[in-house]
């Protein structure tokens, strides 16, 4: 499936759903300066290929949300293809010190700024990343539920971290998940079946099983 | 382009068919003709939709929240890793279209129907419904959660390969 999300500064989003693991990866166009880059290739397809060689875009750099191999495996077929840094939690997907990234921060890729927060729960190595009001939150939390835990404890880390650094976002943020379709702030915060039960915050011990 | 008011309706009914990043909230798109129309990335939050009738209406990633539909149609529609989550939809019918991956969370629909569309890996996840058909519908890895019926018919749709929880299952058997 290709679809387009058009920003106003020439940005573009297309998502493309992957065959295998259906799971959603992302490239960002820059159309100012022809450059690109390429969030969570769980495939890197010939269509993905061929939009970015038909419109000599230069794909500059890699975003993962977290290391699972439906969000990865078309890393082998990419990098066969193009040299450029791949920037994850996780050091054994990053391959490089310099793109690997912890904790929250700003990059700089594609002439298109970039917010990252790392949000702990689905996995260890799982981060969110925001494009203006777009937010890529892989499998941390799609429409109407959160990704799946090992543990009741990481899952009242990840509701936790959803709540903090999600929800805390304006209600308009767009969230383009991992899986399935597109949500927004406003419709999880009364609709999502894990974070609408339970006050967070001040039940670490029930929680914590 | 950010709209809260009826001024936008002047932007829709220019002669213009492809609108990219629109952003629309509070306002009644009743007398608005969307028929033909390619929205993309574009937003219509909180709006209105009164006995519109929507042919061949195309939408990409765009944003339908919290709106009220009412006695209004879309047929031939392909609309694409959309959400209508939240709205409210009465007496509407969706026929003969693609609405896939689609986030139709927390609607209430009422007297509302689908025929033959194609709603692949859609959502409608704590959805309330009452007097709804899906009727020839591809409902393959659609998401049927915590959803509230009250008569619900799923005459010739795939329900075996929708994705129903405990209280959903008893959805599938319809009438």
């Amino acid at each position: 499936m290709e679809a387009l999300f058009q920003k106003e500064n020439n940005m573009k989003i297309y998502p493309y759903l992957n065959s295998r693991g259906f799971s959603n990866c992302y490239l960002v166009l820059n159309e100012n300066i022809q450059k690109a880059i390429i969030i969570d290739p769980g495939q890197f397809t010939s269509s993905i290929i061929k939009k970015l060689e038909s419109n000599s875009y230069k794909l500059e750099a890699v975003l993962i949300t977290h290391s699972h191999p439906n969000h990865t495996s078309g890393l082998k077929t990419l990098q066969k293809l193009y040299t450029l840094p791949i920037y994850a939690a996780d050091w054994n997907i990053a391959g490089s010190k310099e793109s690997t990234i912890k904790g929250c921060g700003k990059l700089n890729l594609a002439g298109i700024e970039i917010e990252y927060k790392q949000v702990p729960g689905h996995t260890t190595d799982s981060i969110v990343y925001k494009i203006e009001n777009a937010l890529f939150t892989g499998d941390t939390i799609s429409a109407g539920k959160i990704g799946n835990t090992s543990s009741k404890y990481s899952e009242y880390i990840l509701k936790n971290n959803i709540a903090e650094k999600i929800f805390s976002l304006p209600e308009d943020t767009i969230i383009l998940p991992g899986h399935g379709p597109i949500t927004s702030v406003a419709s999880e915060k009364q609709f999502n079946i894990d974070m609408t039960d339970s006050i967070l915050k001040n039940e670490p011990d029930s929680a914590a099983g | 382009m950010f709209f809260k008011n009826q001024s936008c309706a002047n932007v829709l009914e220019e002669d213009q068919n492809k609108f990219v990043g629109l952003y629309i909230c509070d306002t009644d798109l009743s007398k608005i003709n969307l028929s033909e129309k390619k929205f993309y990335g574009c937003t219509f939050k909180r709006c209105t939709f009164n006995k519109n009738k929507i042919h061949n209406l195309f939408c990409r990633m765009c944003l339908f929240e919290f709106s009220n539909f009412n006695e209004t149609t879309f047929e031939e529609c392909d609309i694409k890793f959309s959400s209508f989550s939240g709205s409210i939809l009465n007496n509407v019918l969706f026929a003969n279209s693609n609405i896939i991956q689609t986030n139709f969370n927390g609607i209430y629909a009422s007297k509302t129907t689908y025929d033959d569309v194609d709603l692949y890996a859609s959502r409608f996840i704590r959805s309330s419904f009452s007097n709804v058909i899906f009727s020839n519908c591809n409902i393959k890895k659609s998401v049927f959660w915590e959803c509230q019926n009250h008569e619900m018919n799923f005459k010739a749709s795939n329900t075996r390969e929708a994705i129903f929880d405990k209280n959903g299952s008893s959805l599938s058997k319809g009438k």
